[in-house]
């Protein structure tokens, strides 16, 4: 018979890694965060999470649309993506910085289309006709910007002053895109090769959750979007000003 | 500033009661870990042990005026984060199951390096011991949890699961018998 608290006491145990709680609780403290109400799973209590983490960055511009909350659940419900977020309330728009091409849209640090691939394995790139190698590459936190200039049928886009950007994210639990949709925004739910996907048309606003964090970073206005939540964990998005099949075709054309 | 001795625990405490960030998130940043896993072990969720984390740690900041000095700090955290995580579960509506992995190795039990084949043995009783316990319902493997994997005192996992010592005694006992009888142990 072997002793099983003897056993219990030689065991060791593989945790998940601890997030860096301190980094996140002292940035919480610093935008005056007095805990907020608990859960943030979608079904009961997003709300509460989304409006704090707005209001710390957006106080005062942001105007609620009347749609109900229920009717706002539903939507995520529907939707089905894990990593995404959508709330219909007019979106702030501060407008893209100048400079080079993405570069005032907060997507990371600049970097070569080398860099980029050594330092986030998951990249991979569009091959749809006519693209070619992206003008801007960035490397964020958690996700990897391909910038494209105007070119043969691609315009560019007043919302981000580039006629494409992609944008690949690894897997990751939870969500952590969050997107605004205002009155002149439609939504469409698709599929695209099996992987759920939606297609936002109309200028609507869009954020990146921020570290573990809630707060959001700060919000820009998004032209025409498709998001795409892969099998493989990758989510892309594929903004311009681009028709829906358009989005499709170079989201598709990335292996 | 002169560099000196790093400071104690209360001395952080009465820091960051005066409103110093850097010394309340030395105290997280020392007490983080245990606090994680501890949530870990009641949600069985990373992602939700995180945000009890966070928001426990977050409300303890609000609540240090309430702290008394002297007493130790990691049990009235754990008591805290614990709270955050049970609400989390609760609010979840779900029985979550715990995935516990063995690390590679066990710790050091002074004895001589076993045989590849009790090795390979020793390591499947390891995995069917963390599988049992993951399967067993949420008093038995917080309180076994935090006894054995975290190494809590009975006081501390008295505080984290919010019950007296007596409980946390009698609550292990019979959740021993209880993970025994699982993995189809015999009594000697």
């Amino acid at each position: 018979m072997r002793d099983l608290h003897e056993e219990l006491t030689a065991l060791s145990v593989e945790w998940p890694p601890t997030p860096d709680v301190a980094a996140a609780v002292t940035a919480r403290l610093a935008a005056g965060d007095v805990a907020r109400p608990a859960r943030r799973r979608r079904r009961r209590a997003w709300r509460p999470a989304l409006a704090y983490g707005l209001a710390v960055l957006v106080a005062g511009f942001v105007l609620v649309m009347a749609a109900s909350p229920d009717a706002r659940s539903a939507v995520l419900e529907l939707l089905g993506l894990k990593s995404v977020k959508i709330e219909r309330r007019e979106p702030a728009a501060p407008p893209p910085r100048p400079g080079t091409l993405g570069s005032g849209l907060g997507l990371g640090e600049p970097v070569t289309l080398e860099q980029a691939r050594r330092r986030a394995p998951y990249l991979r790139l569009p091959a749809a006709a006519g693209l070619g190698d992206p003008d801007a590459v960035y490397f964020g936190r958690r996700s990897v910007s391909l910038v494209y200039g105007a070119r043969a049928g691609y315009a560019r886009a007043t919302t981000t002053g580039a006629a494409l950007l992609v944008q690949e994210f690894p897997a990751r639990v939870g969500e952590f895109i969050q997107k605004s949709l205002g009155e002149g925004a439609t939504l469409e739910r698709l599929r695209v090769d099996g992987a759920p996907a939606y297609f936002i048309a109309g200028a609507h606003g869009f954020a990146y959750a921020h570290g573990t964090d809630v707060r959001f970073e700060d919000p820009r206005l998004a032209g025409n979007t498709l998001l795409v939540e892969r099998a493989d964990g990758l989510l892309i998005r594929v903004e311009g000003d681009l028709a829906r099949n358009q989005a499709v075709a170079v989201a598709r054309s990335i292996p | 500033m002169v560099v000196g001795r790093p400071l104690e625990e209360h001395e952080l405490v009465e820091r960051a009661r005066a409103g110093d960030a850097d010394a309340y998130a030395a105290l997280v940043r020392d007490h983080e870990e245990i606090a994680f896993r501890t949530a870990y072990l009641i949600t069985g969720n990373a992602a939700d042990a995180e945000e009890a984390a966070q928001d426990g740690f977050v409300k303890a900041h609000g609540a240090l005026g309430r702290f008394r000095t002297g007493e130790p700090l990691r049990p009235w955290l754990l008591t805290i984060v614990a709270n955050e995580a049970r609400n989390r579960r609760r609010s979840a509506g779900r029985r979550a199951a715990l995935a516990l992995r063995a690390a590679g190795e066990e710790r050091p039990s002074g004895e001589a390096a076993p045989s590849p084949e009790a090795a390979l043995l020793a390591g499947e009783r390891r995995a069917a011991l963390l599988a049992a316990l993951g399967r067993m319902r949420e008093d038995d493997r917080a309180v076994i949890g935090c006894r054995y994997l975290l190494e809590l005192s009975e006081a501390e996992t008295a505080a984290a699961l919010a019950v007296g010592r007596g409980t946390v005694k009698s609550r292990l006992s019979r959740a021993l018998e209880r993970l025994r009888a699982e993995l189809g142990d015999e009594d000697a």
